[in-house]
């Protein structure tokens, strides 16, 4: 029988990924549970870092599932506003230390795989959040019928060398998976001759702006 | 603006969950947001009971339920029986990553997803958000209900005028009803518009719809060929790219678009019931057999239930029984005896549908050969059909073969001789007539010739010779005689040349008797009476 790696790879974190989501249901039971505040405290540390875990499975899900050659991204009318009221508390709750919020419009709504889309913008607000930004912000505004994204946050901005830079022609991932795979979600994302894509720029009253155009 | 309370008010909701805890709970969300009259169901069945009997304004149902049908396919049924009006909304509630498996495989969408886990702020904004489109879609809607689709038209080029919101789903009714009013130039018109802005699934479908109606069949194939490329599980495409292909008298192609279609969404039971019908007519039996298979069983509880099914899938096992009834026909018969009992006990009330049962059983038990069971079906079926007031013709048809098949020939005969006296004959039962009556002489001519064998025999036995060979010169002028026969009359001329000396005339028949008989084989049952009457021949052929 033909050996496909890939297929093994994502049925194991397939798998993985149930296995953390068992996981996560015995920590909902315990925290339900009568227990210390102490206790209460950690297990809810206990519940984000899994949630982080079964997160990057899924993004490893997705990378492989990219990587395919007959792969498209499946395309329809969402609603921004839906795809981050799920995201958003999630992110919250992982990053306590950082204020996520975001005022898109309930009514506006835009063209994308939302499965992609949450995998880019849930990498673009760990970014973030990671940098040392103690506040993200997500607005978004149309443009000819495109959509543009905002995450805007006040940690330390993007380092110089990468303002301006198309981001598709950095080789690989030495920024990071992060920017990498954003961009790569923005292309599979096209109209016409239009391509999504991301812009990066770090405002003068400071912080960093990552611009995710959708055609 | 109206408040949720105000719109949940007064409107009948179901709410569909398998899980005890999340239907009170979604109850319970419902009714702190406003709603009234909140019922419950607990599966498919429960559902689209309730669906048949009460006029829901709003369905929110979990995709997943434990057994039998999804909440896609109440969806369908309910939109497909006409039970679920456009102006009714219908929400679909999800676990994480399931969109994949949900999305762009249907005909009939939902007005909503919303994905699990979810929150009363989450449903909050979600039912705000629908049912305000609803109300903003409500005179549209309402004249869909109506099915005036001149209304339609008028209205959605109204709303357009007037730059409402709603634009491309204003759009997509415009262009369905734009195809019902037979327009096909204006809907064509309408997709290229939208299509010059974005490459949306449905109306790609839709401009490939128009093409064919305007018998542009090869632009209209390419246009699906490309929407399947970019959406795969997009299947009403595979569904027109086999209509298109039946229309080019394609059958196979046919066949195999929608088997495509059926792996992509194998729960559609009316693609189960059309791929079915077609395998049986391309004689792809085996496809045919699990098509039918599943079409049961998705059926067995909805609105599609259909007779139909059960005698189609009993028919399509027939190709797996044998006189020898080997493992396969052995395990063939049982499901098609066992799926042929399901019906006459469904449809007992209907005696066409326990007829036309009784006579595939009696088919089923003659081609697993027995032949017993088989002429008691037969005389039942006889029963049945005797009291059916009207019979169609293809119950006479059906009837004049069984009667064949059991050895009635006589019956089968007069039954024939019936139909042909009728003037109101299509086409198709007329070949079907035929087909049978053909049957029916090469059944009767083999019948007549081993009669004339057994005559044969009766005077050679006797030693009148000349007697025989002159039965057995009437039967061998059948081209159907079989084999013995022809080997009888073989002998029977030895014999006579043995006795009253060797004959030109006799020796050219023998030999044109071994030439028909061609040569045999060590292992055939009769290869040594073969080889002692060829050598007889080959002596007394030395004499002459």
């Amino acid at each position: 029988m033909a050996f496909d790696l890939n297929t093994l790879l994502s049925a194991e974190l397939h798998d993985l990924k149930n296995q953390l989501q068992n996981v996560l249901s015995i920590e909902d039971d315990l925290l339900s549970c009568d227990a210390t505040p102490v206790i209460q405290a950690k297990l809810a540390r206990l519940k984000n870092q899994t949630n982080l875990l079964k997160d990057k499975t899924i993004e490893l899900l997705s990378v492989i599932k990219m990587k395919q050659e007959d792969f498209r991204a499946s395309i329809f009318e969402n609603y921004l506003s839906d795809s981050l009221d799920g995201l958003v508390p999630e992110l919250q709750a992982q990053y306590p230390g950082c204020a996520i919020s975001h005022a898109v419009d309930a009514d506006s709504s835009a063209w994308y795989d939302e499965q992609l889309l949450c995998l880019a913008l849930r990498n673009a607000i760990v970014n973030a959040a990671q940098a040392g930004a103690s506040n993200v912000h997500i607005s978004a505004r149309e443009n000819n019928g495109a959509l543009i994204i905002n995450v805007q946050d006040n940690g330390p901005g993007f380092p110089a060398d990468l303002i301006g830079k198309n981001i598709a022609q950095l080789s690989g991932t030495e920024h990071g998976l992060g920017l990498y795979l954003i961009d790569k979600v923005m292309a599979l994302h096209s109209r016409g001759e239009q391509i999504g894509h991301i812009e990066l720029s770090n405002p003068p009253g400071g912080g960093s702006c990552l611009q995710l155009c959708l055609p | 603006m109206l408040s949720l309370d105000a719109m949940l008010a007064g409107k009948r909701i179901l709410a569909v969950d398998d899980l005890v805890e999340a239907r009170s709970a979604l109850k319970k969300m419902l009714t702190i947001l406003g709603a009234t009259e909140v019922d419950v169901a607990r599966d498919g069945d429960e559902a689209t009971q309730r669906i048949l009997n009460i006029d829901y304004d709003i369905v929110i149902s979990d995709y997943n339920l434990d057994k039998g049908r999804d909440g896609q396919q109440i969806l369908e049924e309910a939109r497909f029986t006409d039970r679920l009006k456009a102006t009714s909304t219908y929400i679909i509630l999800t676990g994480e990553n399931a969109m994949d498996m949900v999305m762009g495989a249907l005909e009939y969408e939902p007005d909503d997803y919303i994905t699990k886990p979810f929150t009363i702020d989450v449903v909050r904004k979600r039912l705000e958000r629908v049912l305000l489109i609803k109300e903003e879609l409500k005179d549209i809607n309402e004249a869909q209900d109506r099915h005036d689709t001149n209304e339609v038209v008028r209205l959605c080029k109204i709303a357009l005028a007037n730059g409402s919101r709603l634009k491309l789903k204003i759009l997509r009714i415009l262009g369905r009803a734009l195809l019902k009013q037979k327009a096909y130039e204006e809907a064509l018109k309408l997709y290229d518009s939208i299509l010059a802005e974005r490459e949306i699934n449905w109306a790609m479908l839709g401009r490939a719809v128009a093409l064919q109606q305007l018998e542009r069949s090869d632009e209209a194939t390419a246009q699906l060929l490309h929407t399947i490329k970019v959406h795969p599980r997009y299947v009403q495409c595979y569904d027109t790219l086999s209509r298109i292909e039946i229309k080019n008298q394609n059958p196979k192609a046919a066949q195999q678009y929608l088997e495509e279609a059926v792996k992509v969404s194998p729960k559609a039971v009316l693609r189960q019931m059309e791929l079915g019908k077609l395998a049986y007519h391309n004689q792809d039996f085996p496809v045919a057999e699990s098509a039918f298979r599943s079409a049961i069983r998705l059926a067995r509880y909805s609105c599609y239930k259909s007779v139909k099914n059960y005698l189609s899938f009993a028919k399509s096992l027939q190709y797996k029984l044998s006189e020898r009834n080997n493992r396969d026909s052995r395990d063939g018969s049982t499901e098609a005896l066992k799926v042929l009992d399901e019906a006459k006990i469904a449809y007992r009330d209907n005696p066409e549908y326990v007829f036309e049962a009784t006579l595939i059983e009696s088919t089923t038990f003659n081609n697993i050969g027995k032949k017993a069971d088989a002429l008691n079906c037969a005389n039942k079926a006889e029963k049945i059909l005797a009291g059916m007031q009207n019979p169609a013709v293809t119950h006479l048809l059906g009837m004049a073969e069984v009667f064949l098949n059991s050895g009635q020939h006589a019956k089968a005969t007069k039954l024939l001789g019936e139909i042909q006296q009728r003037d109101d004959l299509s086409r198709s039962e007329e070949r079907e007539l035929n087909r049978v009556k053909s049957e029916i002489s090469e059944m009767a001519i083999r019948q007549y010739t081993t009669e004339l064998n057994d005559k044969a025999i009766y005077h050679y036995e006797r030693g009148q010779l000349s007697e025989a060979i002159g039965y057995f010169d009437d039967a061998v002028a059948y081209k159907e005689a079989g084999m013995s026969v022809l080997l009888n009359a073989i002998q029977a001329k030895i014999s006579y040349m043995e006795n009253r000396g060797v004959d030109k005339k006799q020796i050219d028949d023998c030999k044109k008797l071994f030439e028909r008989l061609g040569v045999l084989h060590e292992s055939e049952e009769r290869y040594q009476r073969w080889v002692l009457l060829k050598n007889s021949y080959q002596r007394l052929v030395r004499l002459l």
